[in-house]
């Protein structure tokens, strides 16, 4: 009875019975500001007044009552305006989710006692099915699959879904993948199953510390929830890998270079093995290691000095045993940029002269070049045959060394004037014919003991020179002592050697400046493919052709210059005499001698390989620049380029070799550049090869990269419990063997409550405040009247 | 018993005669212009006080190097064109000199460019004072931040072509060389041993001085130190190439001492 009066005086109360209920008051009248002011300012006018007609009662007690009541009243009709209510919302806690997570690369095809690892993940999750549906009861229960991507996979056909494809393992880009799925939703726990193998940063930066590295704690921690993981029993794995190589990126030729490789082992014991550094496909060095127990990975470090400039691959190989598990790992590439640290250049003179001096000044003070001369200081038939030998510092022209055991450690040769007949040179000349063309650079200077004038001839070297050296049918000499002003071929005025000003006419004005020469050697035309430069302005050819000055050629794979003159010091010293300043000389000898040694920052045309190893299904992203002879961009230059396979180890670029991509052309942008991408979709060993015309020579540019078979995940069979371990102690979760089963983890209770429902009480409407309003208001009438105040 | 005069006569005949059957065919140049010569600077002073100097020291030269000389002796002014075309030059004297300022100015750029200038001191009893002081006024006027400095007994000049061990002329009053370095080679050597002295011969070929206090081997030793120069000029340090100074320190147990002159 009192419970109904009550209601139908203030209103239903509300349901305590509810397990989980809120309840809080509300305000329901939305008035505006300037209401609020009004009606306060009606209260204070009203109380104003209530005083005023106050001050003719007599007796405290009475005023305090009248006032009081009207207070009362105020208060109510307050009440009633602001509109109060109670609101009372009923929840519920809603369900978390457990994610299962199980591993997908294609390590996980790698054998495991009975079977792929693949299959040991598969029976586990059989295995535990009846756990995993008690955990549906009062769980959501997700899996997916990860590897190089996450995907939602259905636990139930686990045996369909895990399929060991993905190429890589990624753990962290899986984790912050789930992480941004699961945002606004409650995990109560993560559980994972891998072989521990991972390819992303969390092993990279494990490798460098022995904790998780910041960011991936971060990551692992967003979910506030367990991770427990399951590691694969290892078994018995039979494998040997080149599990990494470390070494510069660039190296100096003749300088001692190191790599570093890591080789692990697992499964073998006392057993030796054997690792091979190869150049090229060539051995270079071999190593041998000692297998000891319990030990697994161990460091191999080359020492050895490039020989060859340019992009050589090298590679680090483990010879394998007969059980291995794989063989993809037992080999890594690494491409090394090998530069010139100083060009050693040999210059050999028949005798000193001006021209022999003033060369040898000019290349001295070089500071990238380290110069030995050997001059023929006498005469066969000189009076320092009397003389005491240890009274001279005359010493014997070591023929045999230079040719035989120190030919190839140089990157120029140069004959000035040299006879060669003496000294046992003869027998030496195809040395250095084979030296130019297997890539070194070789420049012959004149005099009377050069050339024709010197009976070159009737030797091996006709076959790398430019000139055809062939004496005159006449008989005529091949030699010319008369003054004469040189002059540029066509060739010769856009030509990086003979460029001393960038315009062609000014290159012409410059050139006509210079002091004319005196004496020359004369040939029989060019021959071998080679191209003048420099003329003599009326002498010719036996077959009409301006006379060679200066003349280069191509032979083989190495480069060969002819300057037919002993009198080039004339651009000198007597340069500096006609007002100039000499600088033509250093410049064009500078030119000359760069171009000689492949200069590569000589080279108006570069390509250069994003990566230089890749592995298969890889993009290779290829970058070709070409400049003009002033080395600014050459801008919309036609460029072609062709990608070759080697198909032997060996030389770049010499057969046999299968094309990889058929000549492409295309044109540079406003910087000179173009860019081409490649989708490796074989492995080997490629050179690139890139073809453009400047200033009407044809130029080109190579480069090598490397594409391996091997996959990412082979690199390490097996993987460390290490990383498992850690994922889950940093979490708060357990680590454990697949045969542990998941029975006895723990997982966060759901957090998350849901709002079943919400009811809105009006306190402000009820009888109850109408009746009280109304008895105060009737008791202050009374009591007014009492006071006589109405 | 021949008299002294007449001795030396029959020696000049003998020399001649050897000479000019001995004499090896050198290795020469295409152009004259890039052959070795001597030149003598002609400046307003006593710059000829060793007239067949300069000729003999070509002689000696072609009869012991390789080197492509002409004898036929050059004599050029600075401010001629020609004097550019002579990489190599010699400037003796005996007594105060000062070269006008076009004439230094022309040296410099010359030296600068490459030329190598051999100075010698000629005074008969002493180094002239006079001398000394002009041809030090001279480099300090060309070069300020520059002086001459010794040249030490290992350096390459000793040797180039002989191993030798102090610098000697006709006489022996300083057992150094000075040298003027530019762009590290020495691009002027100074000798006060009146070098030239011991290669001048009077009209009828004999030698116009005595040498002391070494006589005909210091005579020899002088001339060695001039094939020296010369080759120095044309090789430059080649000599100290590694492979050569190997061999030379090795194989030869080479080692230079200096002498200690004593004070008269």
């Amino acid at each position: 009875m009192f419970e109904q009066i009550r209601n139908f005086l203030f209103g239903e109360s509300m349901d305590e019975d509810l397990s989980s209920h809120s309840s809080e008051w509300i305000q329901l009248g939305d008035w505006s500001l300037a209401s609020q002011v009004g009606v306060a300012l009606l209260v204070l006018m009203i109380l104003g007044l209530t005083l005023w007609n106050l001050r003719r009662a007599t007796g405290l007690w009475g005023r305090a009552t009248v006032l009081g009541l009207r207070l009362g009243v105020i208060a109510i009709l307050l009440f009633a305006f602001y509109q109060p209510a109670q609101l009372q919302e009923v929840t519920a806690q809603s369900t978390n989710s457990i994610l299962l997570l199980l591993d997908n690369s294609s390590s996980m095809t790698l054998g495991h006692e009975m079977g792929m690892r693949k299959d040991a993940v598969v029976d586990f999750v059989q295995d535990q099915r009846e756990a995993i549906r008690a955990l549906e009861e009062t769980n959501v229960v997700e899996s997916y699959r990860f590897g190089e991507q996450l995907k939602p996979v259905d636990w139930r056909k686990i045996n369909e879904h895990l399929d060991a494809t993905d190429a890589h393992t990624y753990f962290l880009k899986s984790f912050e993948e789930l992480s941004e799925r699961y945002r606004n939703r409650d995990v109560g726990g993560i559980l994972l199953v891998s072989d521990g193998i991972d390819n992303g940063r969390t092993s990279q930066s494990l490798a460098d510390g022995d904790d998780l590295d910041r960011e991936s704690l971060r990551v692992l921690r967003a979910f506030d929830a367990p991770i427990h993981t399951f590691s694969l029993d290892k078994g018995i794995i039979h494998d040997v890998s080149v599990h990494a190589i470390r070494t510069s990126s660039f190296a100096f030729k003749r300088n001692t270079t190191t790599i570093e490789a890591d080789v692990r082992v697992h499964g073998y014991t006392g057993q030796e093995v054997e690792v091979e550094l190869l150049e090229e496909k060539q051995l270079v060095r071999t190593a041998k290691l000692q297998i000891k127990p319990g030990r697994t990975t161990y460091t191999v470090s080359f020492e050895f000095s490039p020989e060859r400039v340019g992009d050589q691959v090298y590679a680090v190989r483990v010879k394998p045993f007969p059980d291995e598990i794989t063989l993809e790992n037992n080999e890594r590439h690494v491409v090394i940029r090998v530069s010139r640290d100083k060009i050693r250049v040999l210059q050999i003179a028949g005798h000193p002269s001006w021209d022999v001096r003033f060369l040898r000044n000019h290349l001295r003070q070089k500071p990238g070049i380290q110069l030995i001369s050997f001059f023929i200081l006498i005469n066969t038939s000189s009076s320092i045959g009397i003389v005491d030998p240890s009274e001279t510092a005359l010493i014997p022209f070591p023929a045999e060394e230079l040719f035989v055991n120190e030919l190839a450690s140089f990157d120029l040769i140069i004959f000035q004037d040299f006879n060669y007949g003496p000294f046992s040179t003869p027998q030496h000349l195809h040395r250095v014919r084979d030296y130019v063309q297997q890539g070194g650079a070789f420049l012959m200077i004149g005099g009377r003991l050069a050339m024709t004038a010197g009976g070159y001839q009737d030797t091996e070297l006709t076959d790398i020179l430019p000139v055809d050296l062939t004496p005159s049918r006449l008989g005529d000499s091949m030699l010319d002592t008369q003054s004469f002003q040189a002059g540029l071929t066509r060739a010769g005025q856009t030509h990086a050697i003979t460029q001393l000003a960038f315009r062609p006419e000014d290159n012409v004005t410059i050139w006509n400046s210079l002091p004319k020469l005196e004496g020359l050697n004369k040939t029989n035309g060019l021959d071998n493919e080679g191209l003048a430069l420099v003329i003599h302005p009326t002498i010719k050819t036996g077959g009409g052709e301006a006379m060679p000055v200066i003349a280069i050629n191509e032979p083989g794979r190495g480069r060969s210059a002819v300057v037919a003159s002993d009198s080039l010091w004339r651009w000198k010293l007597p340069m500096i005499g006609h007002g100039g300043d000499g600088e033509q000389y250093n410049k064009l000898l500078g030119n000359l001698v760069r171009w000689l040694v492949r200069d590569p920052d000589f080279e108006l045309v570069r390509v250069t390989s994003s990566k230089s190893v890749r592995s298969l299904g890889e993009r290779m992203e290829l970058e070709v620049r070409v400049y003009t002879p002033d080395y600014r961009p050459a801008v919309n230059q036609s460029v072609s380029l062709r990608i070759l396979k080697r198909l032997q180890p060996g030389t770049k670029l010499s057969k046999p070799f299968e094309v990889a991509v058929e000549e492409i052309s295309d044109r540079t942008d406003e910087n000179g550049r173009w860019s081409f991408g490649y989708d490796t979709t074989q492995p080997g060993i490629f050179d690139v090869e890139v073809r453009t015309l400047v200033s009407g020579r044809q130029m080109t540019a190579t480069t090598v990269f490397v594409v391996n078979d091997e996959r990412p995940e082979m690199r390490d069979t097996v993987g460390t419990d290490q990383l498992l371990s850690l994922i889950a102690s940093s979490t708060d979760g357990e680590h454990r063997s697949l045969n542990e089963g998941i029975a006895g983890l723990s997982f966060q209770p759901p957090r998350v409550s849901e709002v079943i429902s919400r009811t809105v009480h009006e306190r402000w409407n009820v009888p109850g405040v109408f009746f009280c309003a109304c008895i105060l208001f009737g008791l202050e009438w009374w009591v007014r009247r009492r006071l006589g105040l109405i | 018993m021949i008299p002294g005069k007449a001795q030396n006569l029959a020696v000049g005949v003998i020399m001649a005669w050897v000479l000019g059957l001995t004499v090896p065919i050198s290795a020469i140049a295409i152009g004259d212009g890039s052959k070795l010569k001597i030149a003598q600077i002609r400046y307003s002073g006593s710059w000829d006080t060793r007239k067949k100097a300069p000729l003999v020291l070509a002689q000696e030269v072609r009869f012991r190097t390789s080197i492509d000389v002409q004898l036929t002796p050059t004599v050029v002014g600075i401010t001629e064109p020609a004097f550019f075309e002579l990489p190599f030059a010699l400037l003796t004297g005996n007594s105060r000199f000062r070269l006008s300022a076009r004439e230094r100015s022309l040296l410099k750029k010359w030296l600068e460019g490459g030329g190598f200038l051999l100075v010698d001191n000629t005074g008969r009893s002493e180094p002239s004072p006079g001398f000394d002081q002009s041809i030090r006024s001279l480099i300090s006027d060309m070069f300020p931040n520059r002086t001459f400095k010794k040249i030490p007994p290992q350096h390459v000049l000793y040797r180039t072509f002989y191993v030798l061990d102090y610098p000697v002329g006709r006489v022996i009053r300083r057992p150094f060389l000075e040298g003027l370095f530019l762009d590290g080679r020495v691009a002027v050597v100074y000798s006060q041993n009146d070098l030239t002295g011991a290669m001048d011969r009077d009209r009828l070929g004999a030698w116009t001085y005595d040498v002391s206090p070494g006589g005909e081997e210091q005579r020899e030793r002088a001339k060695r130190l001039a094939t020296n120069i010369i080759q120095y000029a044309m090789c430059l340090d080649y000599k100290d190439d590694q492979v050569h100074l190997d061999h030379l320190l090795h194989k030869r147990r080479w080692k230079i001492q200096a002498p200690t002159i004593q004070a008269p």
